[in-house]
């Protein structure tokens, strides 16, 4: 850790570093950690590391089929930056009782939680990746997927659940599955029952038939 | 300006007036989230560009959830001396009509639903609206003590709620707030206790559980680092007043937090806020804020050297996170599954220290024992269970929101005289209480009060105080596979008759309602149920089997139905 942590990163650079490093069996990491970001270090000449000397090093040195999976990965890398993660850690700390904090600011900033900033929160806090791992997925808030540029949240709920008598609920999840800008998700009572069935589209709840309209029109 | 003394209250009560009787028109807007929802910000947006566009001078406070979920977007409109008007249903094309209103000095008559002269408030008595020459305005909108939906429920909890603006501490402080924090500083922690345990206030939680016997032990219990913690869970289906709670008066459940880390010795509080929850964390949030800011938090507060910090933890989504020993788990940073009890939490709870976790509610109660005193609090309510109980009501009901009745009213008020009974003109069929946990009241036996002893009895319970109203259609043991099902998706999966029981009951369940089942498979599911209820680690798996124990018990025609 001590090694990697003498590398200034610029861009993706080091989100691309930690997805090189997944490919690698865990026990081995360490290792890794230390001698590839030498050889990075190396390339960068004292700058900062680029994402041209990670994808060098990767299509130089990594042997098949990881050389392609990661390169794939590279390509599907979303566009955030890491250096939120450094921030966000260092607002909260990093001892445990502070995880679900920067979980929840990371999926804030970035919309979910991309296995390259877990594997940034293990680096950085020294809590297990597999501990990240168990809390991510235990929790339904935390999304491991990007969600779509609309996300629908609907109610199943005891009174929303109740009050559909239309299928509203199958509906709209037909139409969700038809348009692949919109996500969705079931989740508990959101407090609302008074708008039965309700519906949560981008942050602000509609009833019923009115959540339909607007689906119609994301969609 | 940071409050020194008890006395400085005074000063900014003061300033609290200003804004609640600004010498101008004072609007107050709904928004809380159940307002937005149905357009309250539309609303909010015409009413400030017709304002503008006026140059009307008015006070447009934004205000929580009153109650009248089912009227909503409200606003209220307070001329000077004059009787406050509820108006309901108003639509952002209203808006022309309601200002014109305002500069003519009249009432929309259509939209008008009350209007309130003066009010009796829980804390500082009455507040006059209406005074001096103009009396008898408006009579002709129906005075708020002539409407039964008003008249059947008693506000103690809920006396802000919808009146003040949560963003302003200094109007929570003239409705008498932080009075109770500063009458508690001078007096000894033991004093303190006593009185709670004198009012015979009960954990809204679910259990009942007496809250200054739960204070007290956790008083004594060995160790100087202390921790309180306020569950604000409500994973609960059906319900949601603990978000209008926080949305509409987050300083009534701080002043009680503040007063019971004084009490107990605990110099941090974590406020656990279940995610969804934006709004009400974020009024929460600012409440911190503001309260620190007048040194009613941090250190030294009102001058004294107690001191306290309150943390707000977003939670994750999981009903078991509710549970208390869950709940100390996710604040932990670890998953939420719930440790096997003793040793409690007042004894090793959170970090390993004695810690305190009571519900929103009974927090909230806590400012209004100290002002009133614990005999004002114990002469409300029925024999066991004392005090108000804000209920949620949902499902099939005429008008849906939160309510707020002293303990002992019966089941049938609640939904007739309140609620306006069901909402399809059918007949009634059962009102589910207590969430998951709790069972199917048949309406047969609505003359049950709300009462912990007498649900419990029932076969239900009082839970967090959700009611759900079903009518005569509802098919029962659907309704029953819906819980199970939710516990199914909810079981931590620690324990194995928790994991595995629920989930063959649920299989059962599909059977029947596929039409494949036998009425062997009736005692089956019974029987089934026992070693869940014995055997299951946390009170999660214990309550599992009860939606189907309790419908079978009161719906088994719903049952044979299906079984031939
Ligand atoms: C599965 C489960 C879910 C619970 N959910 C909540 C909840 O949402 N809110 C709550 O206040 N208590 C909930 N409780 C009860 C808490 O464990 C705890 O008893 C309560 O917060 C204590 O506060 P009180 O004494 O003020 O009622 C739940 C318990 C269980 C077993
Ligand atoms: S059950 Fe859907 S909002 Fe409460």
């Amino acid at each position: 850790m001590s090694e990697a942590t003498a590398i200034t990163w610029s861009g993706k650079s080091e989100a691309m570093f930690e997805i090189m490093l997944g490919e690698v069996p865990e026990a081995m990491r360490g290792m890794f950690r230390g001698k590839l970001s030498a050889v990075i270090a190396q390339k960068a000449q004292g700058g900062p590391a680029a994402e041209d000397h990670v994808t060098a090093v990767v299509t130089e040195i990594v042997p098949e089929p990881f050389k392609s999976n990661i390169l794939k990965k590279f390509k599907e890398l979303g566009d955030f930056d890491i250096k939120v993660i450094d921030t966000i850690i260092e607002k909260h700390g990093t001892s445990q009782d502070k995880l679900m904090y920067i979980l929840h600011d990371i999926q804030d900033e970035v919309g979910y939680l991309p296995v390259e900033a877990l594997r940034a929160v293990c680096n950085k806090t020294g809590i297990h990746l597999s501990t990240i791992y168990n809390v991510a997925t235990f929790y339904k808030t935390f999304k491991l997927t990007r969600p779509g540029s609309h996300h629908v949240k609907v109610c199943c709920g005891t009174a929303c659940h109740l009050s559909d008598k239309n299928g509203l609920a199958r509906q709209i999840e037909d139409k969700v599955n038809a348009s692949p800008a919109v996500s969705m998700e079931k989740t508990l009572c959101m407090g609302c029952c008074d708008c039965s069935p309700a519906v949560e589209i981008d942050g602000r709840i509609y009833k019923g038939d009115e959540a339909k309209a607007k689906i119609a029109t994301l969609a | 300006m940071k409050l020194q003394t008890a006395k400085d209250l005074n000063k900014a009560k003061e300033q609290g007036n200003k804004t609640l009787f600004p010498g101008k028109v004072r609007i107050n807007v709904g928004m809380s989230t159940c307002c937005i929802a149905k357009g309250a910000d539309m609303v909010l947006n015409a009413l400030e560009y017709g304002l503008k566009s006026r140059a009307m001078d008015a006070e447009v406070a934004k205000v929580g959830c009153s109650g009248l979920c089912h009227m909503e977007p409200t606003i209220e409109i307070q001329q000077q001396g004059k009787p406050k008007i509820i108006y309901g249903n108003v639509k952002d094309q209203d808006v022309t009509r309601l200002l014109d209103a305002i500069a003519s000095d009249t009432v929309v008559e259509d939209l008008a639903f009350a209007r309130i002269d003066s009010e009796d408030h829980a804390l500082v008595g009455e507040i006059k609206y209406q005074y001096g020459a103009e009396a008898g305005a408006y009579a002709s909108v129906k005075p708020i003590g002539d409407i039964d939906f008003i008249k059947a429920q008693r506000k103690v909890l809920l006396r802000n709620a919808g009146s003040i603006n949560p963003e302003n501490i200094y109007e929570y402080i003239a409705r008498g707030g932080y009075e109770s924090l500063a009458k508690a500083l001078a007096m000894n922690s033991e004093a303190i206790i006593k009185d709670v345990i004198d009012s015979g206030l009960r954990g809204r939680g679910g259990g009942g559980f007496p809250a200054g016997l739960k204070w007290k032990a956790c008083r004594e219990a060995a160790g100087a680092e202390k921790y309180i913690i306020c569950n604000v869970s409500e994973g609960e289906p059906g319900i949601g007043m603990h978000r209008s709670f926080l949305e509409s008066d987050p300083h009534s459940v701080l002043e009680g937090i503040i007063i019971g880390g004084y009490a107990i010795g605990a110099s941090t509080a974590y406020v656990y806020i279940r995610d969804n929850y934006r709004l009400a964390l974020k009024r929460f949030q600012k409440a911190v804020d503001d309260a620190t800011e007048l040194g009613l938090l941090g250190d030294n507060i009102l001058g004294t050297s107690f001191g306290m910090t309150v943390k707000i933890k977003e939670g994750g989504g999981r009903f078991v996170c509710g549970e208390e020993t869950a709940l100390i788990a996710c604040i932990e940073g670890r998953i939420g599954e719930p440790c096997q009890r003793p040793p409690f939490p007042v004894e090793r709870g959170l970090f390993g220290k004695p810690t305190c976790i009571n519900n929103v509610e009974t927090w909230a109660n806590v400012p209004v024992i100290l002002a009133k005193g614990s005999a004002w609090f114990n002469s409300i309510g029925s024999a066991k269970s004392k005090g108000t109980k804000v209920l949620s009501l949902a499902g099939n009901i005429a008008r849906a929101g939160m309510i707020e009745v002293a303990m002992g009213t019966s089941l049938k008020d609640v939904v007739y005289t309140i609620g306006g009974g069901v909402a399809s003109g059918k007949k009634l069929k059962g009102i589910q209480t207590g969430g998951p946990s709790g069972g199917v009241i048949p309406a047969n036996m609505d003359t049950l009060t709300v009462d912990y002893d007498a649900l419990k009895g029932a076969g239900s319970m009082l839970g967090s105080g959700g009611m759900v109203i079903m009518d005569e259609d509802t098919d029962m043991v659907k309704v029953a596979r819906y819980f199970t099902d939710f516990f199914v998706q909810e079981s931590c999966g620690k324990c194995v008759p928790c994991r595995e029981g629920v989930c063959r009951m649920c299989a059962m369940l599909d059977v029947i309602i596929a039409g494949r089942g036998t009425a062997h498979d009736l005692s089956l599911l019974q029987e089934m149920s026992e070693p869940i209820i014995s055997a299951a680690a946390c009170a999660l798996g214990k309550t599992a089997p009860i939606p189907v124990l309790s419908s079978l018990k009161y719906f088994r025609d719903d049952y044979m139905a299906y079984i031939k």
